[in-house]
């Protein structure tokens, strides 16, 4: 579902299907079991909440979305899940600003400042970020642990 | 590794890459540094460089090669004349049809995208 935003069998340019793939993102997610999360919303304050933020232009982004949202029986009730798309974020102040609030010494006590790379995930567990990471690879590590995706 | 464009063989362009085409240079641009990881195996970029492996900085809107010098160029997952991301400018098609050599192609996500005339 996801990764077919950026299928393309007409072998057009990427720079249109990107910008096509952007505009489409928001009724993907609805058509899912994730949720969109809008810039300044705050978590929610109880149970377990995650948060992942995608570059819409990365077909393994895309791809982590649907591993996720094909594992909802698994964290159905468990878990709520909210992505939203790292381009609306201008600078990396953005991503902390607009996405992870919070108080800056708990992002720095999970080691991070800044995001430097694509994907991110945040896990809240009662409103506190309880852990946090960055690009691809570490995104899919935390992801499988907290049983998100197989 | 061989890279080329020496000795008569291909000169082929990963851009963003990290060492997932073979035998390509790998560019990534400025804002980057060599303890990110790889998103294949979360290993810093910095094993590709003592592996051998091609790594090149330079802007994406400003490829630092000359005209029609690039045999081949891949793309895999990065943002293509979409503007600003969070953390700096898309790369650009136009540089991408500048460096390519006539006849040369360019691969985004393994789809021939574009060939020079």
């Amino acid at each position: 579902m996801f990764h077919q935003l950026l299928d393309n069998p007409n072998r057009i340019e990427p720079g249109p299907l990107q910008a096509a793939a952007r505009k489409q993102f928001p009724d993907v997610v609805r058509r899912s079991h994730l949720d969109f999360f809008v810039a300044g919303q705050h978590p929610r304050h109880s149970g377990k909440f995650v948060l992942i933020g995608i570059a819409v232009y990365s077909p393994r982004e895309l791809q982590l979305l649907d591993a996720v949202d094909a594992s909802y029986p698994d964290w159905r009730g468990i878990a709520e899940v909210a992505v939203f798309d790292l381009m609306e974020c201008k600078d990396p102040r953005d991503v902390l600003e607009y996405y992870l609030p919070g108080p800056p010494y708990r992002l720095s006590s999970l080691g991070f400042r800044s995001v430097p790379q694509s994907p991110i995930v945040g896990i809240w567990d009662g409103a506190v970020l309880s852990a946090l990471e960055t690009g691809l690879y570490d995104t899919q590590k935390l992801l499988r642990n907290e049983r998100l995706i197989k | 590794m061989s890279v080329a464009g020496i000795g008569g063989l291909q000169l082929q362009l990963n851009l963003g890459g990290e060492g997932e085409e073979a035998d390509c240079i790998n560019q990534q641009p400025p804002w980057v540094d060599l303890t990110w990881s790889i998103a294949r195996n979360g290993l810093p970029l910095s094993t590709l460089t003592t592996a051998g492996v091609p790594l090149l900085f330079c802007e994406n809107t400003n490829l630092c090669f000359p005209d029609s010098i690039i045999d081949t160029v891949y793309t895999n997952g990065v943002p293509l004349d979409i503007g600003t991301t969070w953390l700096g400018p898309s790369v650009s098609s136009g540089e991408i049809k500048r460096v390519l050599k006539s006849g040369g192609w360019w691969y985004d996500n393994g789809v021939p995208v574009f060939q020079k005339p």
